[in-house]
C-alpha cells in the first residue's frame, strides 16, 4: 500500500514575490468548513488511489499566512492514525519562536525554501525589496537545516559554487537541497552555463569529501539513490505524486492533481462544495502515459530510462499539448539538465568511491 | 500518527540519554546510533521491548551493553555490504551516461 499526499493549499497569498512561482496568488484562504469538506472525502480518495496512510502537506502561497487553520487542523491530524506525518512547505519568514515551538511539539516537519544569494533577485519581498537581509536577521531563530534551493537560469551573476559557499560559511548549511526548476524556461545557452557551473560545484563537493567533510549537496544524493534503487528494484511507477499518489486540495473546495493544476484551473477532478466529479479528468490521471515515466515515448531511447523519474507532470502535459497530444512529453532542455546531473553524480562517485567519508555519507543516505 | 508520536518520543528519550552522557557520549555513540537506526527503520516496538528487557531507562542509564554491541557488529556487517553494493551499482550505471548533451 502506498502513502497518499494530502496537499492542502490553505492559501494562495504570499509575503514574497518569487519570479518562478507558478501560483496565481488568488486572495481566497481555506476556511475550517472547506477543510472539513476535504477531510471528509479523503478516505474515499485514498481508497481509490490504493493508499492506506497519508502525509498532511500544507502548501501555498505561503501557508503560514493561514496560521489559524494550521493550529486548528494539526491536532486533528495528530489524532488520526492514518496520518503518517505532517509537513509544511514554507519560506519561513513568519516562523516566530512560538510557532516553531507549536510545530516542534506536534512533530511537524518543515521544508524552508530559500535561494541564498539568489533570493534578492528570484525571491524578493512582496513590495519588491530584496529579501536576503531579512533572512540574515532571522538567522538566529530559524533552523534552516532542511533548506530547499531552487536553481533556475537566472542567478544574477552569482555562480552555484559562490552561492553554495555562502550557504556553508554564512548559514552553516553544508548540504543544501539544490533542485532544478523543471519548467520550459531554459534556453540552450542557459544549459551550457549550467553545465559549466555544475562541474565547478561537483569539483567543490569532491574536494570537501576528500578532505573528510561528510557533505553531499542535495541533488547528488537524490540521483545517487534514484540510480541505485532504479537499478536494483526498478524505478517507481510515478514521476511525481500529481493525480496519482496525491492530490491538491484548494481553498475553494475544488480538488486538482496538485496545487499547480489548481492554481491554473487545469483538469479539475472534484468540487467538494457542489459535490461534482469530473470523470474525464479523473480517468485521464489513471492513464500511465500521464503518471508513469517508463511509458513516455520520448524516454524509450534514453540511457537514463531505468532510473530517471522525468520532470513536472503539469509542465510535461503542457508540453504535450504543444504537439496536440494529451499525454506527458518531457521537455528537451530539462532532459539535458537531468543528464548533466546524473553524469556529474557519476563523476563524483568515481572520484570519492574509496574514501571512508563517502561511505559514511552513503550510509546516511541509505538510512534516510 | 500514533506511530510517529511514539517514534518522536523514542528520539526524545535518546536525546535525553545523549545529553546525560555528556563527556561519555563518544563511548556510547555507536550504541545510540544503532538505536536511532532502529527508529529510522520504524522498529520502535522492538526498541521498547529491548528497553524493557535490557534496561535502558528514561533516566539515561544503560545497563547491559554487550547485547547491543553484538547487534551493532551484526548490523554493521550487513550495512557495509549494502553501502559497497550501492556505490558499485550507481557507479556502473552512471558510467554509461554521456556528459555531452
Amino acid at each position: 500500500m502506498k502513502t497518499f499526499q494530502f496537499q492542502l493549499v490553505i492559501t494562495e497569498k504570499c509575503n514574497l514575490n518569487c519570479s518562478y512561482c507558478y501560483m496565481n496568488k488568488r486572495p481566497k484562504e481555506m476556511t475550517k468548513e472547506v477543510f472539513h469538506k476535504h477531510y471528509e472525502i479523503l478516505p474515499n480518495l485514498m481508497k481509490l488511489h490504493g493508499a492506506d496512510n497519508y502525509v498532511a502537506a500544507y502548501f501555498g502561497g505561503e501557508p503560514l499566512i493561514n496560521w489559524e487553520l494550521i493550529e486548528y487542523s494539526v491536532p486533528i491530524f495528530m489524532r488520526d492514525e492514518k496520518c503518517s506525518s505532517i509537513f509544511i512547505a514554507t519560506n519561513g519568514l513568519a516562523l516566530g519562536p512560538e510557532r516553531q515551538e507549536f510545530l516542534r511539539k506536534n512533530n511537524v516537519s518543515l521544508s524552508i525554501s530559500f535561494d541564498g544569494l539568489w533570493n534578492d533577485i528570484n525571491r524578493p519581498l512582496k513590495n519588491g525589496l530584496p529579501s536576503v537581509e531579512t533572512y540574515l536577521n532571522l538567522k538566529s531563530i530559524l533552523n534552516m537545516r532542511n533548506c530547499k534551493v531552487m536553481v533556475g537560469p537566472i542567478r544574477n551573476n552569482i555562480t552555484m559554487v559562490e552561492n553554495y559557499k555562502w550557504f556553508r560559511d554564512v548559514f552553516g548549511i553544508k548540504s543544501p537541497d539544490f533542485t532544478i526548476i523543471r519548467d520550459d524556461i531554459w534556453s540552450d545557452k542557459d544549459v551550457e552555463i549550467f553545465k559549466t557551473e555544475l562541474k565547478d560545484l561537483t569539483d567543490e563537493n569532491i574536494k570537501l569529501i576528500k578532505e573528510g567533510n561528510e557533505t553531499l549537496i542535495g541533488w547528488y544524493g537524490l540521483y545517487f539513490l534514484d540510480t541505485y534503487y532504479g537499478r536494483k528494484f526498478g524505478k517507481r511507477k510515478h514521476g511525481c505524486f500529481a493525480g496519482n499518489s496525491g492530490l491538491g486540495f484548494m481553498p475553494d473546495g475544488k480538488i486538482y492533481p496538485c496545487a499547480r493544476f489548481g492554481s491554473e484551473n487545469f483538469h479539475i477532478l472534484y468540487d467538494t462544495i457542489k459535490e461534482i466529479e469530473y470523470k474525464k479528468s479523473i480517468n485521464l490521471f489513471f492513464n500511465p502515459k500521464i503518471f508513469d515515466p517508463s511509458t513516455y515515448e520520448k524516454c524509450n531511447t534514453c540511457k537514463l530510462k531505468v532510473i530517471c523519474n522525468a520532470g513536472c507532470t503539469f509542465s510535461q502535459l503542457q508540453n504535450g499539448l504543444k504537439v496536440e497530444k494529451e499525454e506527458c512529453v518531457p521537455i528537451d532542455n530539462v532532459c539535458k539538465l537531468l543528464k548533466l546531473l546524473y553524469s556529474e553524480t557519476g563523476r563524483l562517485i568515481e572520484e570519492v568511491q574509496n574514501t571512508n567519508t563517502f561511505k559514511k555519507i552513503v550510509r546516511n543516505l541509505l538510512r534516510s | 500518527m500514533e506511530r510517529d508520536r511514539r517514534i518522536y518520543l523514542c528520539v526524545k528519550s535518546l536525546l535525553n540519554i545523549s545529553m546525560d552522557l555528556k563527556d561519555d557520549f563518544n563511548e556510547y555513540s555507536d550504541m545510540i546510533l544503532f538505536i536511532a537506526d532502529r527508529i529510522a527503520d520504524k522498529m520502535q516496538r522492538e526498541i521498547q521491548n529491548d528497553v524493557e528487557k535490557f534496561g535502558i531507562h528514561e533516566n539515561g542509564k544503560i545497563h547491559d551493553m554487550t547485547v547491543y554491541e553484538q547487534k551493532i557488529y551484526d548490523k554493521d556487517d550487513k550495512i557495509e555490504r549494502e553501502i559497497d553494493e550501492a556505490i558499485e551499482e550507481a557507479r556502473m550505471e552512471l558510467n554509461q551516461v554521456e556528459e555531452n548533451v
